[in-house]
């Protein structure tokens, strides 16, 4: 990266950081799509047969957190959270993440096994 | 579109998987009835074979080729196209613009401008440009009239959304066909429909790409979701050079170049694979802000930083080694 790239993306950090909060990614609104409604219907079968394990929820980890600006964990992150961007000139959303959608995700909670993989992710 | 099929196999617990190459990534479905995978086989291939017939950026026949290229113009689409790019709009809305569609250009001058498998691995230095800043808000979608336009100079690429949505569409119809669980992976975005197996999918997540009958090269832990989707976005995936610099195909669309982060890897768990990738996606553009945001949004994670150091939030079980490599 040469110096003029190196000043736009400082640049960009910048911006980003004069953001009060950063949007939430509002699950309700990818799934809400209107060609996604079986997104929604998934969603609430998934719900329905979710595990024990898969609704537990647990204490953030603390490891590597150190390098981790401001994500200092919230007091059990309140189960109703709105987050407003602020006006730095990039698309700024307001969200609120509601209980329901919190419960959904929550119930997708991966859990620990013992069983041989079937399958991988790593990006792509 | 090519379709390889790598092989079949027979897995414990009853289950049955069928390995493809397709839309340049490692395709995997496995399901529950192993007399049902030849079907579930045809109805992903057909799923595949639609969308990228609509939402490829490298075929020259394809909808969205055909839409980069109108010159600003007015075009006629397909209700898929049309779907898929409300999706990425959407996933731009519901990400604040982290996710961003319309990248398509800044890919193409950052030299990614071929299916991946085709890119020389070095080339020409990268021009820098003045960034003109995000414009997915200016892309005009009429769904009811079946057209788009795009701003002159703008191109879609569906590259952060399409895959993981199209391994939601394609497990709901397995399961909705055949009636048995299923597990569809697009290049490791992953999505779940069905009764899952007793203990739920087992899936390992790692930095780097390899199929699952190959130990991992690096760090990894096995998880296991029953429903929904996981996705991983990593910059150590899709990386190339140009001009002697790393490149990589998460870009910040605050600068149009690939995303600095702190951040090699982060997956994530959603209702959907969608949601899943696009939530995993903005974690690596947003960096620092990315765990605090999580935790606003409850979603499960796993963080992995440059320095393998693993951060998971939200109920992602503390790491647990994959054994059994």
């Amino acid at each position: 990266m040469n110096s003029r790239e190196g000043r736009i993306v400082a640049r960009a950090q910048g911006r980003r950081r004069l953001r009060a909060a950063t949007v939430a990614l509002a699950v309700t609104g990818v799934a809400g799509s209107a060609g996604l409604a079986f997104a929604a219907e998934q969603a609430a079968s998934v719900s329905a047969a979710s595990s024990p394990a898969a609704t537990t929820s647990t204490t953030p980890t603390t490891r590597a957190t150190g390098a981790i600006a401001g994500a200092t964990p919230s007091a059990g992150a309140a189960a109703t959270a709105s987050a407003s961007t602020g006006t730095t000139g990039r698309q700024s959303a307001k969200t609120t993440t509601s209980a329901s959608t919190r419960s959904a995700a929550n119930a997708v909670a991966p859990g620990t096994t013992t069983s041989a993989p079937v399958a991988t992710t790593s990006g792509s | 579109m090519s379709v390889a099929v790598a092989g079949y196999g027979l897995l414990d617990h009853g289950l049955a998987a069928c390995d493809l190459t397709a839309m340049g990534v490692s395709v995997r479905v496995v399901v529950t009835d192993a007399a049902a995978l030849a079907t579930a086989r045809q109805i992903l291939v057909e799923e595949l074979d639609r969308v990228d017939r609509a939402c490829s950026r490298f075929r020259p026949d394809s909808e969205l080729t055909a839409l980069n290229q109108a010159g600003g113009r007015r075009v006629r689409i397909s209700a898929l196209l049309a779907e898929a790019i409300a999706v990425g709009l959407d996933a731009a809305r519901a990400s604040g613009g982290d996710v961003d569609p319309t990248l398509g250009m800044s890919l193409v001058r950052l030299g990614y401008d071929r299916d991946f498998a085709q890119l020389p691995p070095d080339g020409v230095a990268v021009a820098v440009s003045t960034w003109r800043g995000s414009r997915w808000t200016q892309v005009q979608l009429d769904r009811q009239a079946g057209t788009a336009r795009l701003p002159v100079g703008v191109q879609v690429d569906l590259g952060a959304t399409a895959k993981a949505w199209c391994a939601d569409r394609a497990a709901a119809q397995i399961h909705d066909r055949l009636g048995c669980g299923v597990l569809v992976s697009l290049g490791g975005d992953i999505s779940v429909a069905g009764q899952p197996p007793q203990d739920g999918w087992a899936i390992r997540v790692q930095d780097c790409p390899g199929p699952v009958r190959q130990p991992a090269r690096a760090r990894s832990a096995v998880v296991s979701i029953r429903g929904g989707g996981l996705a991983t976005s990593s910059t150590a995936a899709r990386r190339w050079r140009r001009g002697g610099q790393s490149m990589h195909h998460l870009l910040d669309p605050a600068t149009g170049l690939p995303a600095v982060s702190v951040w090699r890897t982060a997956s994530v768990t959603a209702p959907t694979c969608l949601a899943a990738n696009v939530a995993s996606t903005s974690a690596i553009v947003r960096s620092q802000q990315a765990v605090a945001q999580l935790r606003v949004e409850g979603l499960p994670a796993r963080m992995v930083s440059h320095a393998g150091e693993v951060s998971v939030v939200n109920g992602w079980p503390q790491e647990a080694t994959d054994d059994r490599r």
